[in-house]
């Protein structure tokens, strides 16, 4: 089963590769909610996510010929998405990497008792956007510190420090949240 | 407490890792659209190219096809002359003993004293003899070529042929009995030029 289902998408891939418009619809059919997830978490406006997505789907028909087989072609693609989104948000927004932080306050985050009830997306439309770029790539993309200072044009350290207080956001909104939650139910 | 599983972040991907959004609009018409424009710009590019190159290939091929018929109709006209000599020669077969007789009949006729031009005529007339045999010989060759040969061209070609051959067998007798009879004149204007001055009153 696993072994047909392989197959399916390498013929897929060589018809998309041949720039086949039924390829081309079936892949879009079965990824552009995915890819359209993965562009909001990254952009809170759904019709510039859309945009994003438009592109991305564009760029991917048009440069299928450098994908070499190497990979996982839904990674690939899905790299593309991330990209195009960081391209729209680095071109479209200015962006402030905030430094310095101190390594002791690292250290001093606690896990409390989290209830899991929340929307994800409502904490992450509420970060700013050079925190919510680099959270993403390292928790949800799962890229390393270098990887998202190269992306990023920024260094190592201050991919670091935006990962601290994107966390540090991130439980702040939780917790107001949740707060707000319990005093409407009293 | 802290465990990975109960991370505020770990929670966070999870729900965007599963969750799928349905866009608000339609994407595919615009990804369409986009790809289209992609591809239109992408022909157009390589309409451009197959313009410029069909383009060059009209020349050059233009350039080769009026140079070989310019080569072409040369040799053919060369060809023809030794073709054409078939059914002009025929005739000419014929009426040889004809020319002959009256040649030695006028001959006779200025007695002896066109003899210098009548061996010149009648050594013309034995080369016409000695080629006429060759002509004979390669009839069925020359018969093939001609039929080879559009008719178009043969017609074409074989009135400048006939001319040739006028000029190189017919043998005017007016003139030569002119030259005969100012024969003194004519060899004093042997200098080089084809011009002889004959006073027609003297005689």
């Amino acid at each position: 089963m696993k072994l047909l289902f392989n197959n399916k998408k390498e013929d897929l891939l060589s018809r998309l590769k041949k720039q086949d418009p039924a390829a081309q619809k079936i892949f879009y059919d079965q990824s552009v909610k995915k890819f359209l997830s993965v562009a909001k978490s990254y952009i809170s406006d759904i019709y510039q996510a859309e945009d994003c997505v438009i592109k991305a789907f564009c760029k991917i028909f048009k440069h299928i010929e450098s994908f070499r087989g190497e990979g996982n072609f839904d990674g690939w693609a899905r790299k593309i998405v991330v990209n195009e989104c960081l391209n729209f948000i680095k071109s479209h927004k200015t962006v402030f990497y905030l430094d310095d932080v101190n390594a002791s306050v690292l250290e001093e985050i606690h896990e409390e008792q989290i209830v899991f009830d929340f929307n994800a997306q409502e904490l992450l439309d509420q970060l700013p956007d050079a925190y919510r770029m680099v959270f993403n790539l390292y928790v949800i993309e799962e890229y390393s510190h270098q990887e998202i200072a190269d992306t990023l044009n920024i260094s190592t350290a201050v991919s670091k420090t935006q990962l601290f207080r994107a966390k540090e956001k991130l439980r702040k909104i939780y917790f107001q949240q949740q707060k707000k939650l319990k005093n409407e139910h009293i | 407490m802290n465990t990975f599983k109960n991370n505020l972040e770990y929670q966070i991907k999870k729900q965007i890792d599963e969750r799928e959004i349905t866009p608000s609009r339609d994407l595919w018409s615009e990804i369409e659209k986009q790809t289209q424009v992609v591809g239109d710009t992408q022909t157009k590019k390589i309409n451009w190219f197959l313009v410029a190159a069909c383009l060059v290939l009209m020349i050059s091929l233009g350039a080769v096809l009026i140079f070989n018929e310019n080569k072409s109709s040369d040799i053919q006209v060369a060809q023809k002359e030794t073709v054409i000599k078939d059914p002009v020669a025929k005739p000419e077969l014929k009426n040889t003993p004809e020319i002959i007789q009256q040649t030695q009949e006028r001959r006779k006729e200025v007695e002896n004293v066109a003899s210098t031009k009548s061996e010149m005529v009648s050594s013309e007339i034995n080369e016409e003899k000695q080629m006429l045999p060759i002509i004979k010989e390669n009839s069925k060759e020359i018969a093939a070529q001609i039929s080879q040969i559009p008719a178009e061209k043969i017609i074409a070609q074989a009135d400048s042929a006939k001319v040739q051959v006028k000029k190189k067998r017919y043998v005017d007798p007016s003139t030569l009995l002119f030259s005969v009879e100012h024969k003194s004149v004519i060899e004093k204007s042997k200098d080089g030029s084809n011009v002889a001055k004959v006073d027609l009153n003297s005689n």
